[in-house]
């Protein structure tokens, strides 16, 4: 049996805990707001970029080739995946879910731009090969981080040196409803874009087919915009991205650590309860002792 | 005047959401103004002044780069950042260019320099929109 003290411990490990977590759900909590709001001001830019992306891709004729040529019949074509995940744990199944769908979509040995410690050390010890330039953290993401790590997929793409980029992240549809999601950046895929098309976006798929719009003009020309369009439109993306992720990981932390404080907190009832059974147990016995010695003085 | 739906976005906020008249902004080969009726258009937008007009009053407005998509009844500006006159910061944008324009002399890298130059250029902009004189000397606001 238990003795008093034994409880008495994992009571004090237990509310140590549950200071912990509930730090960490206070904090999460406060960030989440405000990450959200930097989420709710960047989503119109962030879906209207990748609309208006679709929607210039799906009306020119004859595209800015270097941008869109798939280099589909290369063999071993060298995929660089961009993975965001947090810099720390204790967020629910927030980093394993990324990491489990990097595992599943991305073949053994392809490139993984890692963003986020947790990510980052888990890729580590894997068949993968680990671009170290963006060891940035996800802690803030900022424009800047976004323009380059566009740059650097640009630069790497161009050169040949990648012959497709895209990034995995987690997209918030609420609070307790997370989804890791990829996104193809390049290539540019009008059908890829189509598919990873929101449902709240204006752009159907029918208006992408040949309806009799007059394609766009292009300045200066065709191949000069794309040049031009490319790293801005990179650039929106990957932030919206990195903002996503962020408001999702704050999500995850919260959700993972109400319910680890209210598991404490109920685990802490139930050992009160054991505590006071063992104090009972403790003072019967010593009753039941002093009356067995008095009655044996008696005798 | 007739008028078109507008959209001015920008990753920290719907800068404008509206209705337009006209909407000027400066692309790679000079302003550009587009009037109700443009053909479609794909432009890429540089650093320079955006002049909106809504309601017969012309609006002035600090932009940085991105891109304009011009389709039947409206106009959809992406850019970096936008800013009205009374929102700049006047005194950020001057430090900020007196950093911008000492890197631009101690710099090695080209890129470097280049980026400080684009740095020097959004300064002088934003200077120059919050102060409402005429755009600034075209040998800093070269956009190379």
């Amino acid at each position: 049996m238990e003795t008093m003290r034994d409880i008495r411990n994992r009571m004090k490990s237990v509310r140590q805990t549950l200071q912990v977590t509930g730090a960490l759900k206070l904090i999460s909590t406060s960030k989440l707001r405000k990450a959200r709001r930097r989420l709710e001001d960047t989503l119109p830019y962030f879906n209207g970029i990748k609309d208006a992306m679709r929607d210039i891709i799906g009306h020119s004729e004859e595209h800015g080739q270097k941008w869109f040529d798939p280099r589909a019949a290369k063999k071993d074509r060298k995929v660089a995946t961009l993975v965001i995940t947090a810099d720390m744990g204790k967020a629910g199944g927030y980093n394993h879910q990324v990491i489990r769908y990097v595992e599943e979509s991305c073949p053994k040995g392809s490139i993984l731009l890692p963003i986020g410690n947790v990510g980052k050390r888990y890729f580590m010890e894997k068949d993968y090969v680990l671009v170290e330039d963006f060891a940035m953290t996800t802690k803030e993401p900022t424009v800047y981080e976004a323009k380059e790590i566009a740059a650097f997929a640009v630069s790497e793409f161009l050169a040949g040196k990648i012959d497709e980029f895209k990034v995995v992240y987690t997209k918030m549809h609420s609070i307790v409803k997370l989804e890791p999601v990829v996104q193809v950046l390049l290539p540019l895929d009008a059908k890829a874009l189509v598919e990873a098309g929101e449902s709240a976006s204006q752009v159907t798929a029918a208006e992408l087919g040949p309806d009799g719009e007059s394609p766009y003009v292009y300045l200066p020309s065709e191949a000069g915009l794309f040049d031009a369009l490319v790293p801005q439109y990179l650039k929106g993306v990957v932030y919206g991205a990195l903002v996503s992720a962020f408001a999702s990981e704050q999500a995850a932390r919260m959700t993972a650590m109400d319910s680890a404080t209210k598991n404490a907190e109920e685990m802490l009832g139930r050992l009160g309860l054991r505590y006071n059974r063992a104090r009972q147990a403790a003072i019967t016995s010593e009753i039941t002792e002093i009356v067995a010695g008095a009655s044996a003085l008696e005798d | 005047m007739p008028d078109f739906s507008c959209e001015i976005l920008t990753p920290y906020r719907r800068f404008y959401s509206g209705k337009a008249e006209s909407v000027t902004f400066v692309t790679h080969d000079g302003q550009i103004q587009v009037l109700a009726g443009h053909e479609r258009l794909v432009a890429p937008v540089r650093i320079g002044q955006l002049k909106i007009m809504v309601g017969g009053k012309l609006r002035k407005a600090a932009v940085t780069e991105g891109f304009a998509r011009v389709k039947e009844g409206r106009v959809d500006l992406y850019v970096g950042a936008a800013e009205w006159p009374e929102e700049i910061d006047r005194e950020r944008a001057e430090a900020a260019l007196g950093r911008a324009t000492t890197r631009i002399s101690t710099e090695a890298m080209a890129w470097r320099v280049e980026a400080s130059r684009m740095a020097a250029a959004r300064a002088l902009n934003r200077i120059a929109v919050a102060t409402g004189e005429p755009a600034s000397p075209p040998s800093a606001n070269t956009n190379q």
